[in-house]
């Protein structure tokens, strides 16, 4: 193909690793290129973006892009984004994960990182369960569903990726799909412009696991799922309750604009360092 | 005060001149969680780090602590952390991944009762084998441990350059007893000291490979940020960073981690020996063991008993070949420790049936007493 | 379309004879796992999947340069011409 390069291209390690790891129809990749392209708008250099990710199919995201990158062990990847991010703050940290990776086993991370308004934008993928391990349920998988750890259907009540965020602190809370892109794009262009702990939860199927363990159908159905059973925020405050009865609310939950702890650690420097000698 | 009081005479605990090794040997990063014995290092750090604009951060758990220190380090600041026994379990994962990634990092555990929470107050040597061992996979281990306080500061700078010039996490075990104990100590002047810079590259950015293969196995390591783009994961990797499991690469990176280390040992290699070869009877110790070693070699040198002490000051890597050398001819080798059993088995595996390796356990939270030490070598002698 | 039309031809004559020359939407079959999801949702059934299981462009000339094909294909094998971040605002028709 002699086709011209998408700009996409200028932030991928395209000649190296592509086609990527994703199974067919998987929403990863959709939200890697919402991520590209908010970073393209913004104008942001390459060499200032640190990507950090734990382990999971949304964590192989970094190997694939041209940034700093760092893959690191699961449910970690905001305790080594905050320590990068403090030895370094011109990085612009960024950190992918999925809902197993960041509600489960980096549960706890994620909650004092709302909690101290760490500067890192965090986006997690939730397709509501472990797909690189086979498909096991998460903290996301809805009441109901099979998996191949929920065999007779999940049982356990699921996480709230945003409540729970926006109840821990976060600056900045919002959820978006893979089908709605442009919304998508718009949401995390917007989480990443500003400063604090920024999370956006990207909607997206898993075909080859969660798809295949709930006759969702294939890629197009699980796509037209999130066409049809999400719905804007706005419009949701428009209609009656009961038309807006079990769908998924998209849109921008908490945009506050409180100190980022970076900020408030280098204030911190600077009132207690003032008496002494250099 | 604030920062290292450079030249001065003072009473020094042993985890504050950890602390204060760690600001000699101008450590940019701290992150720690509380934790028995070990709390003070990063009490003084908080204190003392913010006034010189050094990033001081408490993470909610240990494996955040050491997970944020890779992180740290990697955008380039010199990062530790401090910990004790169960702390220490828990930054198992992310020290094998600072292997792994070969990450430069101090790791200060200071060695409490265990198993589990076991004497949180009380000393212990029951984390030498974890230190080797603790995380999964073949991995390279540096373990320094102090007997004194000079030794804490001293070793503490030690660590951060090692961990520089090797390219690894370098763990610094004091035992509860010299974390917590008091000495007078004089300071050296700051131009005493030796720091190894931080390396970088001096390649073109596009020539950059993040785990070049050099000849001591080490290459300078790129900092995020720093216009050298680079992939980073705990998968096993190619000399870019991206993983890989290409058999000719996989045997590369993993002969090339342990050969950083065993190729250079006589740089890491660091030995007290006190009258090996006049003895017989030698006693091989390390941390706070010694100090009652050195009062028991006295006590019975009035009762005309020589007594030879080896005390490695490096632990891991062991000093095989010394050992070796120097323990092979001799009648009794005492083996006292605070643990049922661990450094021991090194020794017996470096010497022969000749040799009598004697045991001299101890792990009820106490140390171990010089008069304990003259009474077991009386009964060998 | 940045020439004038031809003498004698409309305006829309003019853009679907430029777009023919150049179609705006192009796939990368080495990457295209075909999922199908550029297919389904174009608005304007621009792209079909082929018996290869990969997305193939049949109507170039139907393209809208809406882009919804590019950015909600996860490989990064579609890509539109003219797609920028800018113009996205005027040209997300099919989004519901």
């Amino acid at each position: 193909m002699s086709a011209r390069l998408p700009y996409a291209y200028r932030y991928l390690r395209a000649k190296k690793k592509f086609p990527h790891v994703w199974c067919p129809g998987c929403g990863i990749g959709i939200v890697m290129g919402s991520i590209i392209r908010a970073i393209d708008s913004l104008g942001w250099e390459l060499d200032d973006i640190l990507m950090v990710s734990g382990i999971g199919c949304t964590s192989r995201m970094p190997v694939y892009v041209d940034f700093n990158t760092l893959h690191t062990t699961h449910g970690r990847a905001l305790a080594f984004g905050t320590g990068a991010k403090m030895a370094n703050p011109n990085l612009k940290v960024l950190a992918v994960m999925g809902d197993g990776d960041s509600m489960a086993i980096g549960g706890n991370h994620i909650i004092h990182a709302s909690r101290r308004n760490m500067d890192i934008t965090a986006i997690i993928v939730n397709n509501n369960n472990y797909g690189m391990t086979g498909g096991q349920f998460s903290p996301t998988t809805p009441r109901g569903a099979k998996t191949s750890t929920t065999p007779y259907g999940m049982i356990e009540p699921d996480f709230d990726i945003c409540k729970l965020t926006e109840a821990a602190g976060a600056n900045f809370v919002a959820r978006g799909d893979v089908y709605h892109v442009v919304e998508l794009d718009g949401i995390i262009k917007k989480a990443m412009s500003g400063s604090g702990f920024r999370v956006v939860e990207a909607l997206a199927p898993c075909p080859t696991n969660f798809g295949r363990a709930n006759r969702q159908g294939d890629a197009v159905n699980m796509m037209e799922l999130l066409r049809d059973n999400t719905i804007n925020i706005a419009q949701a405050d428009k209609l009656p309750r009961e038309k807006t009865e079990g769908k998924i609310v998209r849109g921008i939950f908490a945009d506050k604009n409180e100190t980022g702890y970076i900020e408030i650690y280098r204030k911190l420097c600077d009132r207690v360092s003032s008496g002494v000698k250099k | 005060m604030s920062g290292v009081p450079w030249g001065e005479t003072k009473l020094v605990q042993g985890n504050e001149a950890v602390a204060l090794g760690a600001l000699a040997a101008g450590i940019d990063f701290f992150a720690g969680y509380p934790i028995t014995p070990s709390t003070e290092v990063a009490e003084i750090l908080a204190r003392e780090m913010p006034l010189i604009g050094k990033k001081w951060i408490q993470m909610e758990d240990e494996i955040a602590s050491i997970s944020a220190i890779i992180g740290g380090s990697l955008a380039g600041g010199r990062s530790m952390t401090a910990t004790s026994g169960p702390g220490f379990s828990l930054m198992q994962e992310g020290l094998g991944y600072a292997c792994m990634t070969e990450v430069p990092l101090v790791l200060v555990n200071v060695m409490r009762g265990g198993p589990s929470t076991g004497l949180p107050t009380q000393v212990a040597q029951g984390d030498v084998m974890q230190a080797r061992w603790g995380t999964h996979g073949d991995h390279p281990a540096i373990v320094l441990a102090p007997s004194d306080v000079e030794e804490c500061f001293r070793l503490t700078i030690k660590a951060f350059n090692l961990a520089e010039e090797f390219r690894t996490p370098v763990i610094l075990m004091p035992d509860e007893v010299i974390g917590h104990m008091r000495e007078k100590y004089t300071f050296p002047g700051e131009d005493e000291i030796c720091v190894t810079p931080q390396a970088s590259p001096d390649v073109p950015l596009e020539w950059y490979e993040h785990y070049h293969t050099s000849a001591t196995g080490v290459s300078p390591m790129a900092h995020f940020g720093s216009g050298y783009r680079f992939h980073v994961t705990g998968l096993t990797h190619d000399t870019h960073g991206f993983p890989t499991r290409k058999v000719e690469e996989v045997v590369s990176k993993m002969n090339r981690l342990k050969q950083k280390i065993t190729r250079r040992l006589d740089v890491l290699e660091n030995n007290r020996l006190h009258d090996i070869e006049e003895s017989k009877v030698v006693i091989f110790c390390y941390g706070s063991v010694y100090r009652s070693a050195l009062a028991a070699q006295k006590i019975l040198a009035k009762q005309r008993k020589k007594v030879g002490i080896f005390r490695p000051v490096t632990i891991w890597p062991f000093p095989d070949r010394t050992v070796k050398e120097l323990l092979d001819s001799k009648e009794v080798i005492l083996v006292p420790e605070l643990n049922q059993g661990q450094i021991i088995h090194e020794v017996e595996r470096l010497t022969s049936d000749s040799v009598r390796v004697v045991p001299l356990h101890r792990f009820d939270g106490y140390e171990i007493t010089p008069e304990q030490l003259v009474a077991a070598v009386q009964e060998v002698m | 379309m940045s020439e004038k039309p031809i003498k004698g031809q409309t305006k829309e004559e003019h853009c679907e004879t430029e777009v023919k020359k150049r179609p705006a939407v192009h796939i990368f079959p080495e990457w295209c796992k075909g999922c199908g999801i550029c297919v389904a949702f174009c608005p304007k059934q621009v792209l079909e999947m082929g018996k290869d299981q990969k997305a193939h462009v049949v109507h170039p000339e139907k393209c809208i340069e809406c882009a919804l094909c590019a950015r909600r294909c996860p490989e990064f094998a579609v890509f539109v011409s003219g797609d920028s971040i800018k113009e996205s605002k005027k040209k997300n028709g099919g989004e519901k």
